[in-house]
């Protein structure tokens, strides 16, 4: 792991979710008010669940809200204040990203505040999601250590499932980023000396609390799999255990094959 | 003229891309902090597409004279933390040492490894409208501003790319070699460290950009420890790896708390036992604060003609030390054509023009003068040269600028063949600190 400290595995994992919450935030909040055009009604309470804020709306304009749901600096709920707690850790870790790795970050958060213009709000969010796939792209593909970019898809895709339970979905969607976190958690050196049970054990507790026991108990199942290995048995098939375990989950789940885990194997090193 | 500078440099591009450079600069984090009113802002550090311009024989010069310098701000510091021949031989007065909040007991007869104190300098100089260089202030702790210079280089050559190779410009993106060689010159075998107090520290960009660039790794208070008078970086399988030089970008009073400040919390504990048995570098050396004093820049080119025996190449400021009673008598009596400078100040604070105080600000300086006249130092105003510069409506202007100039001592000493060139946002204003809302230029040296 190079010289990589426990303080910057943290700064790398928080990086990754904060990252995804932009992304998945934006989305989840287009598709809501995608929804709403047709039937000039945004589920806000669906919103307040989903960032344990007190649901508010009744008192503010419709406009108000979204507002504050968006851009409200001060408030850990919104859009904004993850984009600049992506910043505040990305910049920690210049010298392991690269300048033009950790820029894309810099701009999603640009052209987020670009984006308060309610005319261009759409458009720009679009730019925001666009910069951050450009940073998960640019972080894939360039000289970063296998170990930052584990912990970077680690944070990120254990956020997806934090999400994803916030924001209901259905049980089927979870089988995916629940697979990545076991896959990239694989793909930590060392990771026995992380505090990874504490990282786990949050989310899960999170997920369970959002009605979704079942990927709960699977995603401590997979990772304490990833983490104790049968001896003599390696991380891809142990990656099969960890699919077939999430191919149980929820009846209607379609079985994930090696094959799929093949393709969804990301090279790290 | 500045028409004619615009025109047979070929800067339009840079120019007309002014806000397109300074929102690439604000998407690589370029940025510096300043503390206003107890928090903590950042600010975006505005870049002047309008480069100053160093002729390679004027470059030479300056260099040669730079060079000079810190040969012999070398020799004092080794001095002055060895045999103190030079208060013995009665060229500076010892109270000047001895006063100094920047000289320090803890290193006195510690050789650092490889023999070299300032490592890294900062050479503050200003052009007067003569064309004659003059040195303001030697910073010998913890320059920063290089990475200014040199991370918009790689953006404007994008920008207007033919602009350099047509005007012979020397390529600035050297500075991280020469950093890089100069920390391996004096490391004692082990990884290279560069010792930031984390994100809310003024330069934390240029911390980080410097350690990317350079290859070192990026160390934050609490991940270097010192066992058995080593000094180690432990990652989080708990290897340890040991350090060998520390560019620490952390002032001397905090690096150490068993040495210095019992109170901080961003120092390593034992570091100083580590220096002292050789066992790590640190750049720049603790203890250098004593030959950047404000006082002690007076005596600069006593120490050229008393350490070299040479004549000074370039020019100090006049300067004058209210200490000697004939100084304090002319600077009493010319207070208000002067500028009077704190020696416990820095980045523009403490400075003082006595044109721009009335009678009663006067009168209250002369009495602080007179109970504290070590404090002080007072120099002539240097009318210098302004340089051409787009305001931010994108017009024309001229405004006030300075030259810190990096001066890298490792087996040899040389000039980045560059620097940070400074310019005050206020018109007439000789303040051309960042902290105090300045801007940037680059700075070219030309190959003929």
């Amino acid at each position: 792991m190079g010289t990589l400290t426990l303080k910057k595995a943290e700064y790398c994992l928080w990086l990754g979710r904060y990252t995804e919450r932009v992304y998945t935030e934006l989305r989840e909040f287009f598709a809501a008010y995608d929804v709403s055009l047709d039937t000039d009604r945004l589920d806000f309470a669906r919103f307040c669940r989903a960032c344990d804020i007190e649901d508010n709306s009744d008192k503010k304009l419709p406009g108000e809200f979204l507002y504050d749901l968006l851009y409200d600096r001060n408030s850990p709920a919104s859009v904004c204040y993850a984009a600049h707690a992506a910043v505040g850790n990305v910049m920690l870790l210049r010298p392991e990203l690269s300048t033009q790795t950790m820029s894309y970050v810099e701009l999603a958060l640009s052209d987020l505040r670009k984006s308060k213009d309610q005319q261009l709000r759409l458009l720009r969010h679009r730019s925001v999601c666009d910069d951050l796939l450009a940073f998960w792209g640019a972080l894939e593909n360039g000289e970063a250590s296998p170990s930052v970019k584990a912990l970077v898809f680690l944070g990120k895709y254990l956020e997806r499932v934090d999400l994803f339970a916030r924001f209901e979905k259905d049980r089927e969607e979870f089988a995916s980023p629940l697979l990545k976190v076991g896959f990239y958690l694989a793909c930590v050196p060392d990771n026995e000396h992380l505090p990874v049970d504490e990282w786990i054990s949050q989310v899960a507790a999170d997920v369970e609390q959002h009605g979704y026991a079942d990927e709960a108990r699977c995603m401590t199942t997979l990772t304490a799999r990833v983490r104790n290995p049968t001896e003599g048995v390696d991380s891809t098939t142990e990656l099969s255990l960890a699919a077939g375990a999430i191919s149980c989950v929820g009846a209607g789940t379609a079985p994930i094959t090696a094959d799929v885990i093949s393709a969804m194997r990301v090279d790290v090193a | 003229m500045q028409d004619s500078i615009v025109t047979k440099l070929g800067l339009s591009r840079l120019i007309e891309h002014r806000d397109d450079i300074n929102r690439d600069l604000a998407r690589d984090g370029v940025r510096f902090g300043v503390y206003k009113g107890g928090e903590f802002h950042e600010q975006i550090f505005p870049y002047d597409p309008i480069p100053r311009v160093i002729g390679a024989q004027e470059f030479e010069k300056l260099s040669a004279g730079l060079i000079q310098r810190l040969r012999a701000l070398n020799a004092f510091l080794r001095d002055i933390y060895s045999e103190k021949q030079i208060i013995q031989d009665g060229v500076i007065p010892e109270d000047f040492i001895y006063s100094s909040a920047g000289y320090l007991p803890q290193v006195n007869g510690v050789t650092p490894p490889g023999g070299v104190y300032a490592h890294i300098a900062g050479e503050d100089l200003v052009q007067a409208t003569d064309g004659t260089w003059y040195v303001l202030e030697d910073n010998l702790r913890i320059p920063s501003g290089a990475s200014y210079p040199l991370i918009v280089r790689s953006i404007t050559r994008r920008v207007a790319p033919d602009v350099y190779s047509r005007n012979d410009v020397v390529d600035n993106r050297d500075y991280a070699d020469l950093l890089r060689s100069t920390m391996a010159y004096c490391s004692c075998l082990g990884t290279p460290v560069i010792l930031t107090p984390g994100r809310y520290n003024a330069a934390f960009f240029e911390h980080s950009f410097l350690a990317e660039k350079t290859g070192a790794t990026l160390a934050y208070p609490g991940d270097l420890a010192v066992e058995g008078a080593q000094l180690y970086f432990a990652d989080y399988a708990g290897e340890r790896h040991k350090v060998g030089v520390v560019y620490r970008r952390i002032s001397d009073e905090y690096l150490d708390p068993f040495c210095f400040n019992p109170d901080s919390l961003i120092g390593v504990p034992n570091l100083m036992a580590a220096y002292r048995a050789g066992n790590v570098a640190i750049v720049n050396a603790p203890g250098n604060g004593v030959a950047d004093d404000k006082g002690i820049y007076y005596f600069v080119p006593q120490m050229i003609h008393y350490y070299l025996a040479e004549q000074p190449l370039l020019k100090n400021a006049p300067t004058y030390l209210p200490f000697y009673e004939e100084d304090r008598a002319y600077v009493l009596d010319h207070l208000d054509t002067l500028v009077i400078k704190d020696v416990a100040e820095a980045g523009g604070y403490g400075v003082v023009f006595g044109s721009s105080l009335d009678a009663e600000g006067l009168a209250e300086l002369r009495h602080r003068l007179e109970i504290e006249p070590r404090r002080f130092i007072a120099q002539e105003v240097v009318n210098f040269r302004d340089l051409p510069c787009v305001d931010a409506a994108g017009k024309p202007c001229r405004r006030m600028a300075d030259l810190r100039a990096f001066v890298l001592t490792g087996a040899t000493t040389r000039v980045w063949a560059s620097g940070l060139t400074r310019f005050s946002n206020v018109p007439g204003s000789m303040i051309v600190n960042s902290s105090q809302g300045g801007g940037f230029k680059d700075t070219w040296v030309l190959l003929h």
